[in-house]
Formats: structure tokens, C-alpha cells, sequence
């Protein structure tokens, strides 16, 4: 069969046309293409970071600096953030003073457990908050360990008395001993990303806030109670 | 009458039939082109849209990020305040130990007629009661109220585990175990 060019030379325009088209498509089109899909799919995550950072910045203006700070000052005096055997004993030694009792001993739980690095570690599996025990004695009639127990129980820092047995010789004053858990709680060891969203306090929080607002506070006094050390000469008789 | 006879019309006739078939195929690439040029540019226009859009974005996030650098304060406090409340919330509705202090308000006030000698209270409900009443009456007396309807919304059981009669005295020794409901 004979090709005529004559014929051919008329196609000329429109297979140039089509030919132009494909090129541009496969070596420019298409690159773009993939290019926009990908840039469409960065802008919607880069528009759903901005509103989560724009309702973010919205409620971070509402809430109260003064208030917030106020709020976290008395959480902080009811669940510490380290462990403050002093500030607890001392609380324990006025509670029991007010009461009218006589603190015969105290003992701190574990030794291991004083170092408040390893505090959240040796957390008991089953308990929400970190915690160390004081044993206690008391001699007192059962009416002021009971107020002693009320009042330790709604005092900061939070404590909370587990077991208890009172025991009387004859006509002797009773003797109480107790085991009493203190507990505290690390800060959070980061603040998240800065387009995450910041969890509402929910009202079920908000009563329990109430519930610390009602803990009584003997201050910022963390002396130790005087207790029997040892000698201060220990050449003396 | 003058009558001419037009012996090329039927070859006329197919080459116009194929010029007018050239003209529209070249009409319609021109078209094609026109019309995929617009597409082309409409792409780029967009392209050009995302990448402005994106600039902008980009520009209000880093504004955005900056001002919550700014808050980190209140962030700080907020989120402080949130971990301690929601784990005291875990803790104060996960209490499900008996309550001290209504139980040694009962003992206080219901066992006046005999003399305690040992409590023992454990969270978990357990209690151990020694003591000594001063005759039978005293004792009867004590078992009676432990056991009445008013101390049936204090404790679920209440056993006397040993009770023994001292020795040249009317006195008895007693020990009772109690499970607590409170």
C-alpha cells in the first residue's frame, strides 16, 4: 500500500496538536498533579491544626490566671508533689495536739520508700496515688481518736487512716495505734503538643475541688515533731 | 438554450467533502488545545491557590504557636490542676473502706456498759472487739445492741468468737467479730 505524504502533510496540525498534549500531560501535567494532591492533602491537616490552635487559644484566654492559680495552690497543699514527711508529721503532731493526745511513736513506712524519685515506681499496683505510710501511737480515749481521725482525714495534705486498734490495760488511758497512708502525686512530665487540646475540667472534678476547698490548712509550717533522738554527747552518762 | 456538461462534478464534489472533513478536524484540535490549555491553566491557578492558602496557614500556625508559648503559664497551671483532680476523683470514688469514725462514734456511745479492751478496724470491713463486761446482764446487754435493728445498718454479721468467765468474779472476758457495712 502507498503512503501519500500529500494526505499525511494535511494531518500535520492536528496530530502536532495531539502530540503536544500527551507530551505536556505525561512530563508536566501529571507531576503536577501529584503535587496538588499532595499539597490539597497538607492544607487540610495544616487548616484542622489551626482551628484546633485557634479554639485552643480561644480557651486558654478565658480561663482565670488569678483564679487557676488560686485553685492549683490549694490542690497542690492537699496532694503535694513530692513527698513532705516533715510537713505531714508536723500536721499529724497538731492534729493529735488539738485533740488532746499524746503521740507515743512515730514511724515512717519503708525506708526505700522516703527518696521521692522512686516514689511512682514503688507504687502499689492497685492504688491511684503514690503514697508512704506512718505507723502511729496515740494515747487517748476513743472519742478524740475518732475527732483525731475525722480531722486528719479533712486536713492538707490529704492522708487517710487504714487500720486501727485500740487497746486498754485495766484503768489505763487507751493506746491507739494506727497505720496512716500520706499521699502526693509527681507533676506531669509534659505539657503535650502545643495542638493538643486542652482537657475541660468536668463538674464531677469541680465538686471534688469543692470537697478540697473544704480541707482545713495548719500553713506552710513543716517542723519536725520533737521527738526522742539520740545523744548529743555521747560521752556524756 | 445554452447547456453545459460538468464531467469533474462527481471528483468536485469528494474533494470538498474531504476539504470541509480537513477544516473540521483542524477546527476541533485547534479547539482541543484551547480547551486543554484552559485546563492546564486552571490547574496551575489552583496549584498556585494551594501553595498561597498553605504560605498562609503556615503563617497563622506559627502566629497561633506563639501565642500559646505565651499562655504556657495558665496552660501549665490548667493542666496541673486537671491531673490532680482527676486522679483525686479516681481516689475519693474508688474509697470503698469502712469509715472509721462512724464506727468509733458507735463503739464510743453503744458499749458504755462493758470496758473495751482491744478494737481492732481494718478497711475492709473486719472488726475485732475484746473486752469485759462486768456480769451476764452487762454482756446480754451488749449482744442485744450489737444485734438490735438500729445496728443492723452497721454490721452484716456479728459473731462472739470465745467468751470466758473469770476466775473469783461474776466478770466475763469476750471477744466478738464483727463485718462492717459501713
Amino acid at each position: 500500500m502507498k503512503i501519500n505524504l500529500k494526505n499525511l502533510k494535511q494531518f500535520l496540525l492536528p496530530i502536532l496538536i495531539i502530540f503536544v498534549i500527551l507530551v505536556v500531560t505525561v512530563a508536566v501535567l501529571k507531576p503536577k498533579l501529584e503535587t496538588i494532591s499532595e499539597s490539597r492533602r497538607e492544607l487540610i491537616k495544616d487548616k484542622k491544626t489551626l482551628a484546633n490552635l485557634t479554639t485552643k487559644v480561644a480557651t486558654l484566654e478565658g480561663l482565670a490566671r488569678v483564679e487557676f492559680s488560686e485553685k492549683v495552690d490549694v490542690a497542690l497543699a492537699v496532694l503535694p508533689a513530692e513527698k513532705n514527711v516533715p510537713g505531714n508529721l508536723s500536721v499529724i503532731k497538731n492534729v493529735a495536739l488539738n485533740n488532746g493526745l499524746i503521740v507515743n511513736n512515730i514511724t515512717i513506712g519503708e525506708i526505700g520508700e522516703i527518696a521521692t524519685i522512686s516514689s511512682t515506681e514503688k507504687k502499689a499496683k492497685d492504688s491511684i496515688l503514690p503514697f508512704f505510710k506512718v505507723n502511729l501511737s496515740l494515747i487517748g480515749d476513743v472519742k478524740m481518736i475518732k475527732d483525731f481521725i475525722s480531722q486528719i482525714q479533712s486536713t492538707a495534705p490529704l492522708m487517710s487512716v487504714e487500720n486501727l486498734s485500740i487497746s486498754q490495760k485495766k484503768t489505763e488511758i487507751p493506746e491507739t495505734r494506727m497505720t496512716i497512708e500520706a499521699y502526693f502525686l509527681p507533676f506531669p512530665k509534659t505539657l503535650g503538643k502545643a495542638e493538643q487540646q486542652l482537657v475541660a475540667i468536668t463538674s464531677g472534678e469541680e465538686k471534688i475541688f469543692n470537697r478540697l476547698n473544704e480541707f482545713s490548712f495548719f500553713g506552710s509550717e513543716t517542723n519536725l515533731p520533737n521527738l526522742p533522738v539520740g545523744k548529743e554527747n555521747l560521752f556524756s552518762p | 438554450m445554452k447547456q453545459e456538461i460538468d464531467f469533474l462534478k462527481g471528483a468536485r464534489g469528494e474533494r470538498e467533502k474531504r476539504l470541509k472533513f480537513l477544516r473540521m478536524v483542524k477546527t476541533l484540535s485547534i479547539l482541543l488545545l484551547l480547551v486543554y490549555c484552559l485546563v492546564v491553566a486552571a490547574f496551575f491557578s489552583y496549584s498556585f491557590y494551594l501553595t498561597t492558602s498553605a504560605k498562609k496557614t503556615s503563617r497563622e500556625i506559627t502566629l497561633k504557636k506563639s501565642k500559646i508559648e505565651d499562655l504556657k503559664e495558665i496552660e501549665t497551671l490548667q493542666v496541673v490542676l486537671k491531673q490532680r483532680l482527676s486522679n483525686l476523683l479516681k481516689f475519693f470514688d474508688g474509697q470503698k473502706k469502712a469509715d472509721f469514725v462512724v464506727l468509733l462514734d458507735y463503739f464510743n456511745n453503744r458499749t458504755q456498759n462493758v470496758t473495751i479492751r482491744e478494737l481492732s478496724l481494718s478497711p475492709d470491713g473486719t472488726i475485732k472487739f475484746s473486752g469485759e463486761a462486768s456480769d451476764i446482764i452487762a454482756l446480754g446487754q451488749l449482744l442485744e445492741n450489737l444485734t438490735s435493728q438500729e445496728s443492723e445498718d452497721f454490721f452484716s454479721s456479728v459473731v462472739l468468737s470465745s467468751l470466758d468467765k473469770k476466775e473469783n468474779d461474776v466478770s466475763y472476758l469476750f471477744t466478738i467479730l464483727l463485718q462492717s457495712k459501713v
